[in-house]
Formats: structure tokens, C-alpha cells, sequence
């Protein structure tokens, strides 16, 4: 575990340095974006794997280069993985409502909830975890920049048996600043993301575990 | 009766008026004991014992080398001797006294906010009856042969007629440089081409100026010697090289494309590595590998625009505009030398002045 978060710290600390241009009041992006989901349940010995897209839209608003606030929501289907034709699909649904700071530049904290829900022919699985995320972010050339985020689930409200035992996870992505292009206005550049995250929850016992894995694009308009 | 009450209130008034202007013009008098000369004699005159007054006053005036008044104090002390002069009932000894005050110094006046009238009309009559001019020079000063001049300025205690004009020692004349009218001021300049006069590359003029009467007789004339210093001009120092620190880098340094290098390509490599970290390696999906190769690559070329070594056209053609600025400014420097090596400059020290005739 230790060993873990060194690790994650030193490649934060890689991707850190970058001074952000802009220096508005209020900064913000709004993008859409379609998710690539892939979820492993294991309750016991019985692992389920399903996959899908969900697609949404997600953004921030940063006040007085400082504050941030940040919403996301999507919704979509995860089907099971091929040979497992037994299982139910479930629509998902989920989405976040957090708020954070940005202390530098290349640095962002934020926390709040992240809850998600399926909805199968046997009911509702709710999963409302509340989050504490730190990312760093760095510019590789000019307009395309690279982050690495890294949360823990500080508690946890499932309708599952179990108790929260812990929850984490991490990101990294990509984005390309499109600008100067006669048919993007300028002061609303383009930005396109690519990123991968993966979570895990795990309850108490250990026999039950949900990671989900995400490949996400998106592609949004800001006004940094 | 009642002329001489009138005169002590004049007088008293006078003198509320004058102590404090007085101790603030005077806290620059040269001697100490001049100037509590002076103040006794203000004090006296205030207290309406002009006889005592006069005595203080002359002491003041009388001061001995090291122990003299001011300008201002001179001036002063004249003002208030004359007045309690005229309150003895001796215009004619008032009279003279405004004499002596125009002559050191025709701009001196009697204040009329602490003098009554009757004591500024007599400076007045006195003041247009004395034909006298002072003059004020720099002390030490330098010009450029042909390109500069000397300049002098003469304040007149009325209107009247002077020569000004540049001669030697002896007398002898060598250049008029005005002659006519003044009524207040008046600047002369000398572009010091006389110095040909001179027997070798220094040596002494004297500039003179002379009042001539109202009937047209030499009157007072001051002279002022001028020790004069032929030698070349002095040139401009050559601009100092440019400090590095005003240069750009004009290779990219390692830092730029390393930095990058990680952004991109070791965060390509953390991506990869998420689910073992996260996740206990559960579930690892190859579609990290897109992100991860695609910020890889992105950190690739990063490193490849900044690598280490390579050339920074913007930051070389910056340092170029700059070197060719100072050589500019070396070039100008050059030719501006080359022409003040051909010309000459004259130092000038100005002595002190001497009058002749006059006055009291």
C-alpha cells in the first residue's frame, strides 16, 4: 500500500510543473463525453463481468482562480462479457457533485459525493461514495497537457449487505487545446481528452469488490 | 508730536512683522557674531533706540574676515540702519546708507511689508541715482570650443549704459562683447574663441563690465579674472560589452524536453500500470494501453521538439537584434570621439570680482 502511493506520488510530481495561462475571475469547461465501461462484481466465489458505454456530460467552473466546482452525469448500459449470457444487463446511472480548490496551477483537490446506480430486473443497486481527489497536470507541448488523478473513498452508502471496507482510484489522461482555427471562436477553444481510470470498492469480509474500469473521450469548450 | 508717535507705531509694527521672517532668513549668516550684532541692532531699533541701533548695526557690517553677514543679512542690516537713520531725523545719512545697499547688491530691497514708505521711496531715489550692475558668472565651468559659450548675467540697479568686454591683464582690450543698454537683466555670452590671446594653453583674461554715468563717463566698473584652460575634449567612453545575462539561451537545455518526456511518456507509463496499482492488477482492460500509448508518444515528441541541444532561432535572431544594437552604439561612440578629438575645450574658472570707483 505504501509502496503504492509512493509510486503515485512520484509520477504525480512528474506531471506536475505548468503554469496555466489564463488568469480569468471565472474559468470554466463543459464538455460531452462517452465512457467505455467495463465492471467486475465479485460477491463470494461468483465474479460478473459486464461492459458498455455510458455517455453524459461533465465540467467545472473555477472562481477567482481558486475554487472549483465540479459536476458530472452519465447514463448508459453495461452488458455481460461473452459467455455469461446468464447474467442481467444493468443501465447505469451515475454522476457527481464536488467541490475543490486549486492551490497551484498544476494542482487540483476536490471532494463530494460520486454516486452510481444499476438497474436491473432484480432492482436498484445504489452506491454513493464520498471522494477525495488530487490531481496534478502538466504541459507536455504547447496545447496538449497530460493529468494524473488519484482518489480514496473516505465512506460509502451501498444497499448491499456488506459494509464499506475501502474504496480507490486513479486516472490518467491526455487533452489536445485546439485553437486558432477560423471555425472555433476564439475565446472558446476546443478541448479533446483521452483518459483511463479504474476504481475498486471493497467490502467488508472481502468477498464482495466492485472495480469498474473506464476508457473515456470527450470533447468539450472552455474559456481558460 | 504726533509725527514721532506715528513713526514708533510704524516702527513697532514694523517689527512684529520682521522677527520671525528675520530669524529665517538669516540662519544661514556666515558669522556668528555679525549676526547677533545684527539682532541686537534689530532689537534696539524695535525698542525705538535707533542711536544704539546704528552702533549694533555698523558692528555687524564692520565684521572682520571669517566674520562677515550674508547677502541677505548684509542687506539686512542696511535696510534697518538707514531707517533708523531717516527716524533720526538724517535723510542724508539714510540716504547714503541705500547707496551701499545697491551698490553690494542691486537687487536688494527694503521689505515694504516691515518699512513704511517714506523709507522705500528714499531707497528708490537712491537706487536710480546709482548706476551699478552686478555680475554673476559660474565658478568653475567647461565648453566646447565652437560649439559652446560662456555665459554671464548682469543685474542692473537701474537703467543705464555698459560696456561689457573681454581684455587682458594690462587693460588692454581684446573683444567688446556689448555695449549699450540695461534696465534689470541682461545675459552676455563669450564663445571663448579669443583664447588665441592667450601665449600658451592657459593662462588669464579678465571679463569687465563698466557703468557709464548719465552723462556718459565711466562710472564702476567690475572686473572678473578668468583663468582659462586650453586642452583637448574629453571623449566618450566606449559602451561596456553586453552582460550575458541579457542574452536568451540559444540551445534548448536539457530540462525543457525531460520535462516533457515525463509528462507525457511517464504518465503513459503510470496509465498502464493503474490497475496494478489501484486495483490489484483485477480486471486490467488493454484500452489503457490507447491512452497510455497516446500520451507516450505525445511526451516523444515532446522531447524531440525540446531536445537538448537543439537550436532556438527566436531567442538566436534576439540576440543578433542585440549584438547589432551595441555595435551601433560602438560605431556611434567612435565617430562621435573622432569628432571631439578635433575640437578643443576650454575650462573656465572665475575669480573674484574686483570693482573699481563708483560708489561708497
Amino acid at each position: 500500500m505504501r509502496t503504492t502511493t509512493a509510486i503515485a506520488l512520484l509520477l504525480a510530481a512528474g506531471a506536475a510543473p505548468s503554469p496555466v495561462a489564463a488568469q480569468r475571475a471565472l474559468q470554466w469547461e463543459a464538455s460531452l463525453s462517452g465512457v467505455g465501461m467495463r465492471v467486475l462484481s465479485t460477491s463470494g466465489l461468483v465474479t460478473q463481468k459486464r461492459s458498455g458505454a455510458v455517455f453524459g456530460v461533465q465540467g467545472h467552473v473555477l472562481f477567482a482562480r481558486l475554487i472549483t466546482l465540479n459536476l458530472g452525469y452519465w447514463q448508459g448500459q453495461v452488458t455481460p462479457a461473452d459467455g455469461q449470457s446468464s447474467i442481467a444487463p444493468r443501465d447505469v446511472v451515475e454522476g457527481y457533485a464536488q467541490i475543490g480548490a486549486r492551490p497551484l496551477s498544476w494542482l487540483w483537490l476536490r471532494g463530494g459525493p460520486h454516486a452510481w446506480t444499476y438497474i436491473s430486473n432484480a432492482g436498484r443497486q445504489r452506491w454513493l461514495l464520498m471522494e477525495g481527489r488530487a490531481r496534478v497536470q502538466g504541459e507536455i507541448v504547447p496545447e496538449v497537457q497530460s493529468y494524473l488523478e488519484f482518489w480514496n473513498v473516505f465512506s460509502a452508502s451501498i444497499n448491499v449487505p456488506e459494509g464499506f471496507q475501502s474504496g480507490r482510484g486513479a486516472e490518467g489522461g491526455i487533452s489536445l487545446r485546439i485553437r486558432d482555427v477560423p471555425i472555433i471562436p476564439e475565446r472558446f477553444p476546443v478541448r479533446i481528452r483521452a483518459a483511463y481510470g479504474i476504481e475498486r470498492v471493497r467490502m467488508e469480509g472481502g468477498v464482495r469488490s466492485e472495480v469498474v474500469d473506464r476508457l473515456s473521450l470527450s470533447i468539450g469548450i472552455e474559456n481558460h | 508730536m504726533t509725527r514721532a508717535w506715528l513713526r514708533a507705531a510704524m516702527a513697532l509694527g514694523a517689527a512684529v512683522v520682521a522677527v520671525p521672517v528675520a530669524h529665517a532668513q538669516d540662519s544661514s549668516a556666515l558669522g556668528a557674531a555679525a549676526q547677533a550684532a545684527l539682532n541686537q541692532g534689530v532689537r534696539h531699533y524695535q525698542g525705538l533706540q535707533y542711536d544704539s541701533a546704528i552702533v549694533y548695526l555698523r558692528r555687524s557690517l564692520a565684521g572682520a574676515a571669517g566674520d562677515t553677514l550674508s547677502d541677505t543679512g548684509r542687506a539686512r542690516a542696511l535696510s534697518y540702519m538707514a531707517a533708523a537713520q531717516l527716524f533720526r531725523g538724517r535723510r542724508d545719512s539714510a540716504y547714503a546708507v541705500f547707496r551701499r545697499l545697491v551698490v553690494s547688491n542691486p537687487r536688494a530691497r527694503p521689505d515694504p511689508l516691515i518699512f513704511p514708505p517714506e523709507v522705500t521711496t528714499i531707497y528708490d531715489f537712491a537706487r536710480e541715482a546709482t548706476k551699478v550692475v552686478r555680475v554673476e558668472a559660474p565658478r568653475d565651468t567647461s565648453i566646447r570650443l565652437g560649439a559652446d559659450r560662456f555665459r554671464t548675467r548682469l543685474f542692473a540697479s537701474s537703467f543705464h549704459q555698459v560696456i561689457v568686454a573681454l581684455e587682458r591683464e594690462d587693460g588692454f582690450t581684446i573683444k567688446t562683447l556689448y555695449a549699450g543698454a540695461i534696465s534689470d537683466t541682461l545675459q552676455v555670452f563669450w564663445t571663448g574663441e579669443d583664447t588665441l590671446y592667450l601665449a600658451n594653453d592657459s593662462g588669464r583674461l579678465v571679463f569687465s563690465v563698466t557703468s557709464l554715468t548719465s552723462a556718459g563717463r565711466q562710472g564702476r566698473v567690475v572686473r572678473l579674472p578668468l583663468d582659462l584652460v586650453l586642452g583637448p575634449q574629453d571623449t566618450l567612453p566606449s559602451p561596456p560589452p553586453l552582460p550575458d545575462s541579457l542574452f536568451l539561451p540559444e540551445k534548448e537545455s536539457a530540462g525543457k524536453g525531460l520535462g516533457a518526456l515525463v509528462r507525457g511518456a511517464g504518465v503513459g507509463v503510470a496509465v498502464a500500470l493503474l490497475p496494478g496499482l489501484v486495483a490489484g492488477g483485477d480486471a486490467p482492460s488493454g484500452s489503457r494501453y490507447v491512452v497510455a500509448g497516446g500520451l507516450s508518444l505525445a511526451g516523444l515528441v515532446g522531447f524531440l521538439k525540446h531536445r537538448p541541444g537543439r537550436s532556438l532561432p527566436d531567442n538566436i535572431a534576439a540576440n543578433q537584434s542585440l549584438r547589432e544594437g551595441w555595435q551601433a552604439q560602438v560605431q556611434t561612440t567612435a565617430q562621435e570621439n573622432v569628432i571631439r578629438a578635433q575640437q578643443k575645450r576650454l575650462d573656465i574658472h572665475v575669480g573674484a570680482p574686483e570693482v573699481i570707483g563708483g560708489g561708497p
